[in-house]
């Protein structure tokens, strides 16, 4: 069965006053509409991509995909500054990018109400790093709100607006992988109006010259007093006393792990991790014979209560890397001596399966011009997108993968030290290069290399599920606007060299590649084709091997198709390659590398 | 506190989120706290994708803690491995019996798909539950719906009402596929509508010869062959004279090459040595005797010396032991004993084994269903016809079936189809297991089906298969279809040279996932003859033919018509009788059918049903009547 295309959004138009099922996502968008937001922008990036994708339901917000989230948060800060509640969603390294207005934007405050949601990613189930968060909050002394599941992810949005609005600071709401895509029930309110906070011109808060931000510095730690003095106070914070044998200090999910497994015990549970109400921490410590932090991630809670003194155990159980899970918050208690070993033949044994990495879809327009890549023994930089894929066997094309854009400066980088560009290549996608790779071609152009950028340009952004970029010329709100042509980019950005294929002829990639790579100048190829998944497009008839005919060379593994297998009959001295006429697309990048010809439509 | 956990795996685009979506909702229309999680992004791009739904009264964590999972839903069958060990001790695994390779293991030097993944959840998991859904999904037309099969057999597992669950379908699908949709739910909730017992991987009984490599097989193949011609050259003038028409001496057997060149061995041969004119040994070593039925009246009669009886056993221990059979296993036989080999060749195997046999004999369904809830039994021996019809007067005598202990069945002495074993294998819960035989070869144990099902694994260290062309006699490549030819190795009363069983199979030589590197066989796919078998029993139309002809005011004008009523085959006798006697009313008509009925029981050994129809009744429009009319839908082969 396929799944109902309006599922997620008419979850979303929830009716007030009742309960709905939501995913962290979805709450936080509904709690944010209730709250009365009139600009949400985000940059698509798991897990957060759903927040942004569900509040360009409502037709009361103006809602944007920004081209990166370091624009999302100016756009979104302006908003605020000019009286709209206004929320920036992004995931956590998003936060990187979007750190230099982030810093500065906690030393001017807001106007309206600036909600700053990040999604963090223990675990790294679509990530590059597993960076946490809270640090961002403590670093520029903004409040952290940590919520645990839907229903706190709903009710710590509608929260955070009024303390930004009360406190004069953007807040952030910090989600996780969990929180934000696990669905539960969620009591839903109505939107209501915030106070009319009209724009006021106010130079020495909003411009941050030298003088000035001397003097907001200032007003940033007088607020950081308050906000303790909040902390101490608030409800968001909860002590629940029970045996008091142990004390746990604990936020987000990891609450509710355990809760799930030692519910026995004492727990405070923070739902502002920053900052922290040391008094109270202070008082339930006192209550209890041993304190313990259980929380994701870095020791970030459990640092502060050993630097204010007490006595505290956390991380010499836990791990710092990961998910937590119940299972794994249970083994920690039995390492804190607080849990019995299970009986172990209870356990069922499991034997290392085979892992199953993600790969590159059926009529993925990456395919062909990575594997000319590969053929063309190219030294390739790699960037954030799912052409990363292409680092996997078989396909190990890319060499590098660090963040949104630096394929084109690691790449650059290298051919520096050699003094030669050839058979160097940057890859980057189609919206990756609009969110960071532009400022990088420039550079190229401006310093001389003379290694080639191969763009792969979908149309979308894949790996998130198809979001909107502007060379697909929609908006968010599914409205029409001005396309941006990648190849009148990079002329204009005074790139000579600019040359446009098509991504699916296999043939046409290897010889343009072939040719740019021997090439002594700077030239970007722009492999086009739309991404078949997320389009839904199909590309032909699908492909066939004439089985008889087939030596069972295996070459046409090498491309990592998903719809190719290959059979080892026992009775056959030798094995053939099948594709499976279900989900092959037609793409005919296999057909174009069988050195027998015999696969054919 | 009511908590359900649920984890449900697949492959990214094999629509998990949705599946656990529906549950997610049939949980809470019943007003349950209801937590769902799952991944998102990368993993979606046919990655290993999982989702967590969990509910009850209240649900702390949205992760499912490692050893509490209640149900596993595994959309594919490497992905049931690898999350298996997160079930719950007597939890269960529901499994879509699809393997989906990741691509990585066709180019990796180390890296391989796991072989008989089914029987590895068998081994660690509590229950398991495997489900065809793909194909189910396929047969309804769309093979996308494969993800509400697999609801509909985790729908048994739950107590939401079958109400609740098309709501939830309803809240969650798109309406133009509602009815495919709803259509595969209900195909996977019968699937799963009985219940599905543990199937172990069995140990191996002679893996010394079970597992030896081909060429020892050939080696010891070919010793065994050459001895047995001399043997044969020596003994029995039949065999003699047969070789000394060919110009063969048996120092000419060298190799298993020369086979193809060695006489063959007819059901004639044996009718025209009745009873013991094969004999190698003095008869008084024959210590026991089997016979079935011939092509004309007489019987084909199979001797045994006390070595004889012990190959016999050995042949049905390794079968069975391949099945699952253990010495604590209590076996109830409910083949017939007598002259049909059956019987006795079980008992055999299951002594040999040193399970309890129960040598129950068919028939008597009361006392089968009462011994088995007494006894405790464990296996059931019969026809699969037996085990159908048994497994319907079970149910209407309302027995329940949780009481009994059975947990496989051994069934054989008919042709019976994949559909008839899921319908086995669904109505008792249990494994069901083939078995191979003729009565002329061994009986029962001349070949067996291993865990891996499908194929028979052929003894043939103790019996040399061939496969031939029935027209030219000449050997067929490997793996091509054709009548299957055996040679006994080691038999000492009658040894059969090259008999020619009129079946027909082919076979696949090369190890088998279950570890064995016995030849194996395809099933029976049809005879060469007209043979028919009904109820176990070979009938050939020339003996009912016989009989009526032998009769008084029979016209030689008469059809066959089997059905199958409920889970029995029905033999029906249509024959013209002479005007005269027609003429002569009802009462005549019945005598004389009465009497045909019992004439034929006493030749064949089967209760028939006899219409007797006025002259020129039965079609004869092409010219010959057509003889048999076999309604049954079974692919017709040999008997043990």
């Amino acid at each position: 069965m396929e799944e109902m295309d309006n599922m997620e959004s008419a979850s979303s138009f929830a009716a007030p006053g009742t309960v709905q099922f939501l995913s962290g996502n979805e709450a936080i968008a509904r709690g944010a509409y209730e709250a009365g937001v009139v600009v949400a922008t985000a940059y698509p990036g798991t897990p957060s991509t759903e927040i942004l994708e569900a509040i360009a339901q409502y037709p009361e917000v103006n809602a944007e995909w920004s081209i990166n989230e370091k624009v999302a948060l100016e756009v979104a800060l302006g908003a605020a500054i000019g009286g709209g509640r206004a929320l920036c969603s992004m995931k956590h390294v998003g936060l990187n990018v979007a750190s230099d207005p982030f810093m500065t934007a906690a030393y001017t405050g807001v106007n309206a109400g600036l909600v700053i949601v990040v999604c963090d990613d223990p675990g790294l189930y679509s990530s590059q790093n597993e960076q946490d968060t809270r640090f961002y909050g403590r670093f520029a002394q903004v409040p952290v709100l940590d919520p645990a599941d839907a229903q706190e992810a709903h009710d710590y949005t509608h929260l955070a607006f009024e303390l930004s609005e009360r406190f004069d600071t953007p807040v952030i709401v910090r989600s996780t992988t969990r929180v934000s895509h696990t669905r539960g029930l969620v009591r839903c309110r109505a939107r209501t109006a915030p106070d009319a906070r009209p724009y006021r011109k106010n130079q020495a808060k909003y411009v941050m010259l030298p003088a000035y931000a001397r003097q907001r510095h200032s007003e940033v730690l007088q607020r950081l007093e308050q906000l303790i003095a909040f902390a101490e106070t608030s409800d968001l914070n909860v002590e629940e006393l029970g045996e008091t044998a142990v004390g746990i200090v604990t936020a987000g999910t990891a609450y509710l792990h355990a809760k799930e497994v030692i519910p026995e015990a004492s727990f405070f549970k923070l739902g502002l991790c920053y900052p922290l109400p040391l008094d109270r921490l202070r008082a339930f410590a006192a209550r209890v014979e041993r304190l313990l932090v259980i929380e994701e991630g870095e020791p970030f809670i459990e640092e502060q209560l050993r630097a204010a003194g007490l006595s505290v155990e956390g991380k010499a159980y836990f791990p710092r890397t990961g998910e937590l899970t119940p299972t794994i918050v249970l083994e920690g208690l039995i390492r804190a001596g607080l849990r019995e070993m299970p009986e172990l033949d209870e356990a069922i044994p499991v034997e290392d399966v085979v892992p199953r990495p993600p790969i590159l879809c059926s009529g993925c327009p990456h395919r062909a011009p990575l594997y000319a890549l590969k053929r063309l023994r190219a030294r390739v930089t790699g960037d954030i997108g799912c052409y990363t894929l292409g680092a996997l066997p078989p396909l190990e094309t890319l060499e590098t993968c660090i963040c949104m854009g630096a394929s084109l400066g690691t790449a650059f980088g290298m051919e520096k030290v050699t003094g030669d560009g050839r058979g160097i290549v940057a890859v980057i996608g189609d919206s990756t290069f609009f969110h960071s790779g532009m400022t990088g071609l420039l550079d190229l152009v401006y310093n001389q290399s003379a290694i080639t950028v191969l763009i792969l340009d979908n149309e979308t952004v894949g790996m998130t599920g198809g979001q909107e970029t502007p060379g697909s010329g929609v908006t968010a709100k599914g409205t029409a606007t001005r396309r941006a042509n990648i190849a009148e980019v990079c002329r204009a950005l005074g790139v000579e060299h600019v040359y446009e294929v098509d991504a699916f002829d296999f043939d046409a990639c290897f010889d343009l590649l072939k040719r740019e790579l021997a090439a002594d100048h700077l030239s970007v190829v722009i492999a086009r084709g739309p991404c078949v998944t997320a389009r839904k497009v199909a590309l032909g008839r699908s492909y066939h091997v004439v089985i008889d005919a087939c030596t069972g060379c295996k070459l046409c593994l090498r491309v990592a198709c998903p719809s190719i297998t290959f059979v080892q009959p026992e009775e056959a001295r030798r094995g053939v390659a099948l594709i499976d006429d279900r989900t092959c697309l037609g793409c005919s990048v296999c057909a174009a590398i069988c050195p027998e010809e015999v696969i054919i439509q | 506190m009511t908590q359900a956990n649920i984890l449900i795996v697949g492959v990214g685009g094999q629509g998990v989120v949705l599946a656990s979506d529906i549950i997610a909702t049939a949980a809470l229309k019943r007003g349950y706290d209801v937590k769902k999680s799952e991944v998102h992004g990368m993993s979606q791009r046919g990655g290993a994708v999982f989702s967590h739904v969990r509910y009850g009264e209240r649900v702390y964590s949205p992760i499912i803690p490692r050893g509490q999972v209640d149900v596993l839903v595994a959309f594919e069958m490497l992905e049931a491995l690898r999350w298996v060990g997160h079930l719950r001790p007597g939890g269960t695994v529901i499994v879509n019996r699809e393997h989906i390779p990741p691509p990585v293991v066709f180019t990796s030097k180390t890296l391989r798909y796991p072989s008989d993944a089914e029987g590895k959840l068998h081994q660690v998991a509590h229950r398991v539950i495997a489900v065809d859904a793909v194909d189910e999904a396929k047969a309804l037309g769309d093979p996308r719906v494969a993800n509400a099969v697999m609801l509909g057999a985790l729908s048994t597992c739950l107590d939401f009402r079958p109400d609740e669950w098309r709501e939830a379908f309803r809240a969650r699908v798109p309406s133009a596929t509602l009815e495919r949709n709803l259509a595969a739910f209900e195909a996977g909730r019968r699937r799963r509508a009985a219940p599905v017992v543990k199937k172990r991987v069995a140990p191996i009984w002679n893996p010394e010869v079970e597992t030896q490599s081909r060429e020892e097989m050939i080696a010891l193949q070919s010793e065994r062959l050459r001895r047995l011609v001399a043997y044969l050259y020596e003994r029995v003038p039949f065999y003699q004279r047969a070789f000394k028409e060919r110009g063969l001496k048996p120092a000419h057997v060298r190799s298993l090459s020369v086979l193809r060149q060695l006489p063959f061995t007819e059901k004639d041969d044996l009718r025209r040595h009745y009873p013991f004119g094969l004999l190698a040994v003095p008869q008084e070593e024959v210590i026991t005797i089997h016979a079935s039925s011939g092509t004309t009246g007489k019987l084909t009669v199979s001797s045994y010396t006390q070595k004889d009886l012990a190959i016999w056993s050995e042949a049905m221990a390794r079968g069975m032991t391949a099945a699952g059979v253990t010495r604590t296993d209590v076996v109830q036989n409910a083949y017939g004993y007598g002259l049909f080999s059956g019987g006795f060749g079980f008992h055999l195997g299951a002594e040999r084994i040193g399970a309890m046999v129960v040598p129950v004999s068919t028939g008597v369904t009361e006392r089968q269903l009462m011994l088995m809830e007494d006894f405790g039994s464990t296996v059931l021996a019969c026809t699969p016809s037996f085990a159908l019809y048994l497994a319907e007067e079970a149910s209407r005598r309302e027995i329940d079936r949780q009481a009994l202990k059975l947990r496989l069945g051994l069934f054989g002495a008919e042709p019976w189809s994949e559909q008839t074993r899921r319908q086995i294998e669904s109505r008792w819960g249990i494994t069901a297991y083939d078995c191979y035989g003729l009565s002329e070869i061994i009986g029962p144990g001349v070949a067996f089906e291993c865990c891996e099902q499908g194929f028979l694994h052929i003894n043939e260290d103790l019996f040399l298969p061939e496969i031939i062309d029935p027209e030219t006699l000449e050997p067929l490549p490997e793996g091509e279809q054709g009548e299957l030819v055996l040679t006994t190795l080691r038999k000492e009363a009658m040894p059969l040279l090259r008999y020619r069983t009129r079946d027909i199979t082919r076979l696949i030589y090369g190890p088998c996932p279950c570890g064995r590197t016995l030849v194996r066989m395809d099933r029976i796919t049809g005879r060469t003859d007209d043979m028919l078998i009904i109820r176990g029993v070979n009938v050939f139309p020339s003996q009912i033919e016989e009989v009526l002809v032998g009769l008084d005011g029979v016209e030689p004008h008469y059809q066959l018509v089997l059905r199958r009523e409920g889970p029995l085959d029905r033999l029906e006798i249509r024959v013209e009788i002479e005007e005269r006697l027609y003429g002569q009313g009802p009462d005549t008509r019945r005598r004389l059918a009465e009497r045909i009925a019992e004439k034929v029981r006493h030749t064949i050994g089967l209760s028939v049903q006899v219409n007797v129809v006025a002259p020129r009744s039965i079609d004869r429009s092409l010219g010959k009547a057509k003889r048999v009319v076999d309604l049954r839908g079974e692919p017709q082969g040999r008997p043990s």
